[in-house]
């Protein structure tokens, strides 16, 4: 959206670039339109000169090194796994399409407001609580999205959580690295630091668990103190009492390496979707392309494959070709949206789009969110026949995240296996002796996967202890 | 006779005195320019002078520069440039004069002599080296030319001194970089110029390394939270050599390493209460078990620079956490007793797998004190732990001690080729008449003959499930993952 702003440098600067941006979206013909967001007084007033540091603070997701993406690749997909942070593995449940829930062609989950990181880089935290706040509720509250055009009709102000709390618990990114590559580690090794460095999900899903997370009342957030420091400030000694904890995480897996491993290209794409419908909105990221900052609304389609860091965002729903029309967005007789990558020179043609919630202030974008296209089919096939395809400024090219609030899930789970009529020792073995088995009596976790593991005798316990 | 002698001596005489028959008289000058001596490479005219108070009709000069002789018709200068040297200089003519009708000479005559040199400003300095790690410093130089000169030089621009010798000494000078200019005292060009360092002190490493800043969590040394830091270091200039060495902080008379080389390439290190790594110049080595967890220490970081100058720092850190090293909860494995194969039996192998501190870790709220960490569990409810084992071993038997006093049981395993998962519940219910004890199985791995003095490799698994009650992951347990190799000795070796 375009706004009448008042003269300073950090406006100045981003209205040329928008200029130019559009200019370049012109000659490309994307169906998006660049601008000069009004949240950008905000930070201007705050003090904040320089564009290119706020873009920096923006993007505020690391990467796991390479080293770790193999080996989160060899233990979920292989018997073992090679790192130490295998306690924050053993949290992670990979959850695969089971056909069994109704997707619309256009929906959006139940969330909450768009927030504002200001000048921190802490999207990873407000991606994390923006999924936790509205995986509460769906799995909690038993609230749920619909098909609407407009994402923020379904913003539902009933959970404020702190980023702030979640924020301060970022990892020591020089012991994780370190470790990884110490002869002497036999697995990398998490621990916290709250400088502000940027984070990623794959830790603060894992805190979301161990320490909670307390009310955004309790430990406010600090949107423009310029430390480069995350604080702790909590404003009562009672804010303990107020930690939500999630049970697990509940994980879609990156979807290029899916590919490559021939998972097909419906069970990845209804993954997303039932994960979003089962568990509430997913916590995602991307590689951010230098034209994205300047997005006022439309399609996002990068005219430049220059890229200015990471970022962490909340994914919330789809679009299909109708309600990308009835947007203005794309003309009435499309079939299609032509996607020209700039990264790899493909073309290609999206007929679904991912709605993404920002974390930079409702006055950013399009009231606070964003479209991008959603990977296609033959996207898909590409990336599966050549190793490439699915492209860092997609939210496929990373792994997405939603927690689990198993208490939520009530315990009843028949675990009487030999049926005769008492649950004891003797279930318990028929239960280890289909453990690793797809044998679907048998798979009562929560979520189900079909496939009989610790999880599930996890399960068994719980409901034991339940009915004791 | 005597007439005729006196009528030519008169008529000599006659001749004389009307100059008809006079000699020849001339003086010839010779005048150098530029005066004095000549920088090399500059044009020098020589000019002369014949006067006489005859009238000239007729001249031949010849120059000479030194032993060089250059006939030059009637010109009266010359202007050449020399090569560098000593030079002495003058002219020499053959002349003839004419008073009245009568022509005299032909008469030859000299210049006077000039003496000059020529001269190059240009000055080499002889030091092969500009650092030094000393405050006296010799400075030499030659003149290009090879000619004795006089020279002025100037320290960092102070007051020129003169001197008739090819070197200064300087003492007492300061870290830093200093300039010497030389020139040729005679010289009107810039002077020559060496830049040199001294450098008497030893390089500073700037330590950093994990540490909470907010909070009061951090004083400014190392306070990482957890029992893991990464320090690391900076020098204020390169080093040659690098070493470390690790001290009590609470007892400051006890050195816990000597000075340990370093790698100077790898400017930091992980450090935490187990195995530590060490990258020293001649490979990896590694501290075993020297820290411990809620005490202090200290780590000096030392350094010679390229001049030989020893410097180093310091600082201190600690590691803290939920636990000391006695009640760290861990997981790991022991082989108990091992009885080789024999050709009527299978040998064994008893592996103890023990969780030490994970039943009371999981219990105890000891988390209190150690904010801003909020895991708080319930009672521990699951452990899952895999052991895998090399090909040739074989699970014979798992056994299952109590492991938790008012809990009921609820073990099991699965077995599979080169790996035994066990899966241990704790759930409501009667308790096991047995103690409780912190072994969470016996695995009993039998083999063959073949495996009779072999080293297979044990290790627990990397994927393991620690939960409580409410199914959530019990936090901060230490799995030792390695893989060690577990010597079966031979029957002979066993007394068998």
């Amino acid at each position: 959206m375009a706004s009448a702003l008042f003269a300073g440098s950090l406006i100045d600067e981003a209205t040329q670039r928008a200029a130019e941006i559009n200019s370049k979206i012109a000659e490309l013909g994307l169906p998006w339109k660049a601008g000069v967001s009004e949240v950008l007084e905000e930070y201007e007033a705050a003090g904040i000169s320089s564009l290119d540091s706020l873009i920096n603070k923006w993007a505020g997701t690391r990467d796991l090194p390479e080293k770790a993406r193999k080996d989160m690749h060899n233990y979920f997909f292989n018997d073992s796994a090679t790192t130490r942070d295998a306690q924050l593995y053993s949290t992670e449940f990979l959850y695969f399409a089971m056909f069994d829930t109704p997707l619309p062609s256009s929906f959006i989950q139940i969330h909450t407001p768009v927030r504002d990181q200001g000048f921190h880089g802490t999207c990873w935290a407000f991606a994390t609580v923006a999924s936790f706040e509205s995986a509460l509720q769906v799995q909690k509250d038993g609230l749920t999205g619909e098909a609407t055009i407009f994402p923020w009709k379904l913003e539902e102000d009933n959970y404020d959580l702190s980023e702030q709390f979640v924020a301060f618990h970022d990892i020591d990114w020089d012991i994780y690295s370190e470790s990884w590559y110490d002869p002497l580690q036999s697995d990398a090794i998490i621990q916290d630091s709250n400088m502000d460095v940027g984070g990623n999900q794959h830790f603060s899903t894992y805190n979301s668990i161990r320490y909670g997370i307390p009310q955004e009342s309790d430990f406010p957030y600090s949107t423009f103190d310029l430390n480069p420091w995350i604080s702790w400030n909590p404003t009562n000694n009672s804010w303990e009492e107020n930690l939500i904890r999630s049970t697990k995480t509940v994980g879609i897996y990156y979807g290029d390496e899916l590919s490559w491993m021939n998972f097909p290209y419906q069970m990845y794409i209804n993954s997303i979707k039932e994960a979003i419908i089962k568990f509430g909105a997913l916590g995602v990221s991307f590689s951010v392309p230098a034209d994205f900052n300047y997005y006022v609304g439309g399609i996002y389609i990068p005219t430049t494959n220059q890229l200015t860091g990471g970022h962490a965002v909340t994914l919330v729903g789809w679009l299909d070709m109708d309600a990308v029309k009835e947007l203005g967005w794309v003309s009435s007789d499309a079939t299609s949206v032509e996607v020209y990558d700039p990264f790899t020179g493909l073309t290609w043609y999206a007929t679904e789009f991912w709605v993404i919630k920002n974390s930079w202030s409702p006055y950013w974008g399009w009231n606070g969110y964003y479209v991008v296209p959603m990977v296609s089919e033959e996207l898909y096939d590409i990336s599966a026949t050549y190793g490439f395809g699915i492209t860092p400024w997609m939210i496929e090219y990373r792994m997405m995240y939603v927690p689990l609030f198993e208490e939520n899930y009530a315990l009843t789970e028949d675990i009487d296996f030999n049926d005769d009529g008492d649950v004891d020792e003797a279930d318990y073995q028929l239960l280890m002796d289909h453990m690793f088995t797809y044998d679907s009596d048998y798979d009562i976790s929560i979520p189900r996967d079909g496939y009989v593991d610790h999880e599930d005798v996890t399960r068994f316990l719980m409901i034991w202890n339940d009915a004791d | 006779m005597k007439k005729f002698v006196l009528l030519f001596v008169l008529l000599l005489t006659l001749l004389l005195l009307t100059s008809c028959f006079k000699l020849s008289y001339a003086v010839l000058t010779l005048t150098v320019n530029p005066v004095g001596d000549i920088p090399a490479g500059t044009e020098v005219t020589f000019s002369w002078g014949l006067t006489s108070q005859d009238e000239l009709i007729a001249e031949d000069y010849t120059l000479h520069i030194g032993t060089v002789e250059v006939p030059l018709g009637d010109s009266t200068s010359y202007a050449t440039t020399l090569e560098t040297g000593d030079y002495e200089v003058w002219v020499t003519a053959n002349f003839q004069t004419r008073t009245g009708v009568f022509n005299k000479g032909p008469a030859s005559t000299e210049s006077n002599h000039e003496s000059f040199r020529v001269y190059s400003s240009g000055i080499d300095f002889l030091n092969a080296e500009n650092e030094y790690a000393t405050d006296k410093v010799t400075i030499e130089w030659e003149p290009v030319d090879g000619l004795t000169h006089s020279y002025i030089y100037s320290l960092d621009g102070a007051a020129g001194v003169e001197t008739a010798d090819c070197s200064a000494t300087f003492s007492g000078l300061s870290d830093g970089w200093h300039t010497l200019s030389v020139k040729i005292a005679e010289s009107g060009e810039l002077p020559a110029t060496f830049d040199f360092r001294v450098d008497t002190t030893g390089p500073s490493p700037m330590i950093y390394g994990s540490d909470r800043t907010a909070a009061n969590l951090a004083d400014g040394d190392i306070r990482p939270f957890g029992r893991y830091a990464y320090i690391g270091w900076e020098f204020n200039e390169p080093v040659s050599t690098v070493e470390i060495r690790f001290r009590d902080a609470e007892d400051l008379s006890v050195w816990l390493t000597d000075w340990i080389p370093w790698d100077p390439t790898v400017s930091g290190m992980l450090v935490n209460d187990e195995l530590v790594t060490l990258y020293t110049p001649d490979g990896i080595a590694y501290l075993d078990h020297i820290f411990e967890i809620g005490h202090s220490y200290l780590i000096y970081v030392s350094g010679y620079d390229e001049l030989g100058n020893w410097g180093y720092g310091y600082m201190t850190f600690r590691f803290d956490e939920r636990y000391d090293n006695s009640e760290k909860p861990e997981i790991y494995y022991f082989p108990n007793t091992i009885t080789p194969a024999s050709t009527d039996a299978s040998g064994t192998m008893e592996i103890y797998v023990v969780a030490p501190n994970v039943r009371d870790y999981a219990l105890e709220d000891i988390h209190d004190y150690y904010e801003p960490d909020t895991a708080r569990d319930a009672n521990l409810m699951y452990i899952q732990t895999t052991l895998s084992f090399d090909n040739g071993l074989e699970v014979e038997d798992v056994s299952f001690p109590d492991f938790m006093d008012d809990m009921k049981d609820l073990s099991g395993y699965v077995a599979d080729e080169g790996e035994v998962t066990l899966c241990r519940g704790f759930v409501n219910g009667e308790d096991e008449p047995e103690a409780q004890g912190d072994v969470l199985a016996v695995i009993t791995l039998k083999f063959g003959v073949d495996m009779n003095g072999e080293s297979p490799v044990i290790a627990i698994d990397n994927n393991y499930f620690i939960r409580d009650s409410n199914n959530r992951v019990i936090d901060g347990i230490v799995v030792d993952n390695f893989g060690y190799y577990v010597n079966i000795p031979a029957p002979e070796a066993a007394g068998m």
